[in-house]
C-alpha cells in the first residue's frame, strides 16, 4: 500500500517472511517499533471510503480520514514480523490532534503497552503515535488478540 | 440519553466491499479474504471493524452531527462481535452531553460502538 522502511529497537527485521508469525510470547512488553511512511494518495482516500459505503471523496477535504490512518496495518508494517491470522481489534481509542494532509509523509511509532491472557482470547495493548514533521497528528491505544 | 436520529444508513457489506478495503488498507488476514478459513473459524467471511467505523463517523460527517474540523476529538471504538459479510447492519446515533455515541447491531446483537468527545490537547479543548 505504502513504500516504507522499518525499524525496530527489539527484533531484528530481516525477512519477517522467513521467521514466521510474531507469537505472543515474543512479544516484549515496552518494546518500540517506527516506520517511515509516505503520504497518502488521493485516489486511496477515494478507494477507502468507497469501500465503506460512502461516494463523497471530499468529505474530510483535504486531510486523510483520521481512522484511515488510524486503523489501516502501518502498524502491521511495522512490526519486525507478520501477526498472526485470525486476530482480531477489540478496542481502539484515538485522540485526533492534527489532520494529516493527503500526501503528506508521516511516521508510525509503536510499543507494546501490556500483553495480558483474558478468559477466552490473549490481548496486546499498543501504544500507537502517527507524527508528520514535527506534529502529532494522532495517538491511539490499540487492544488486539493474538491467535498464536 | 437522547436519541438524535434513530437511525444513520442502514449498511450491508459485501465481499466486492470487503476485498476492496483490503486492498487499500493491507487488512488482507484470511479472516476477511479466505472464504474456507472464515467459514471454519467465524461462520463466514468477516467485514473489517474499521470498515464499519468509518462508515459510521462518515454517516455522522456527512448528515451534520459532527464538523469536518476533528482535531482535538477522541475516538473510542468497541469491537463487541463480528460482522459477517451480507448481513444487515443497523445503525444508531445517540447523544449524552458533549459525546456521541455511534452503535452498529446485527438482529439487535451489537457489534461495534464508538463514542466521539471533545477532548483537551495540550491546554485546548
Amino acid at each position: 500500500m505504502v513504500e516504507d522502511s522499518r525499524r525496530s529497537n527489539q527484533v531484528s527485521s530481516d525477512r519477517p517472511e522467513a521467521l514466521g508469525v510474531l507469537t505472543f510470547d515474543e512479544i516484549v512488553v515496552g518494546s518500540e517499533f517506527e516506520l517511515d511512511a509516505q503520504g497518502i494518495q488521493p485516489d486511496q482516500v477515494t478507494r477507502y471510503l468507497r469501500a465503506c459505503g460512502h461516494d463523497e471523496a471530499d468529505l474530510y477535504g483535504d486531510a486523510v480520514p483520521p481512522l484511515m490512518l488510524a486503523m489501516v496495518c502501518y502498524l502491521k508494517g511495522a512490526l519486525p514480523k507478520p501477526w498472526p491470522a485470525g486476530g482480531l481489534h477489540a478496542r481502539e481509542r484515538i485522540v485526533i490532534h492534527e489532520a494529516l494532509k493527503v500526501g503528506q509523509p508521516f511516521t508510525v511509532r509503536a510499543h507494546v503497552k501490556e500483553k495480558r491472557t483474558g478468559r477466552r482470547h490473549r490481548f496486546v495493548v499498543f501504544d500507537i503515535e502517527v507524527r508528520y514533521q514535527d506534529v502529532t497528528s494522532l495517538q491511539i491505544e490499540r487492544t488486539m488478540t493474538w491467535t498464536a | 440519553m437522547d436519541s438524535l436520529e434513530p437511525t444513520l444508513p442502514q449498511i450491508v457489506v459485501t465481499k466486492d466491499m470487503v476485498q476492496a478495503f483490503a486492498s487499500v488498507s493491507g487488512s488482507d488476514g484470511p479472516t476477511h479474504l479466505d472464504e474456507e478459513y472464515a467459514i471454519e473459524h467465524f461462520g463466514g467471511l468477516l467485514v473489517h471493524g474499521a470498515l464499519l467505523a468509518e462508515h459510521l463517523l462518515a454517516s455522522t460527517l456527512s448528515t451534520g452531527h459532527i464538523g469536518h474540523d476533528l482535531s482535538g476529538i477522541e475516538v473510542a471504538i468497541t469491537f463487541r462481535s463480528p460482522v459477517i459479510v451480507n448481513q444487515v447492519v443497523d445503525t444508531q446515533l445517540e447523544q449524552t452531553g458533549d459525546a456521541l455515541t455511534l452503535t452498529a447491531f446485527v438482529d439487535n446483537r451489537t457489534a461495534l460502538i464508538e463514542t466521539i468527545r471533545p477532548v483537551t490537547l495540550g491546554g485546548r479543548a
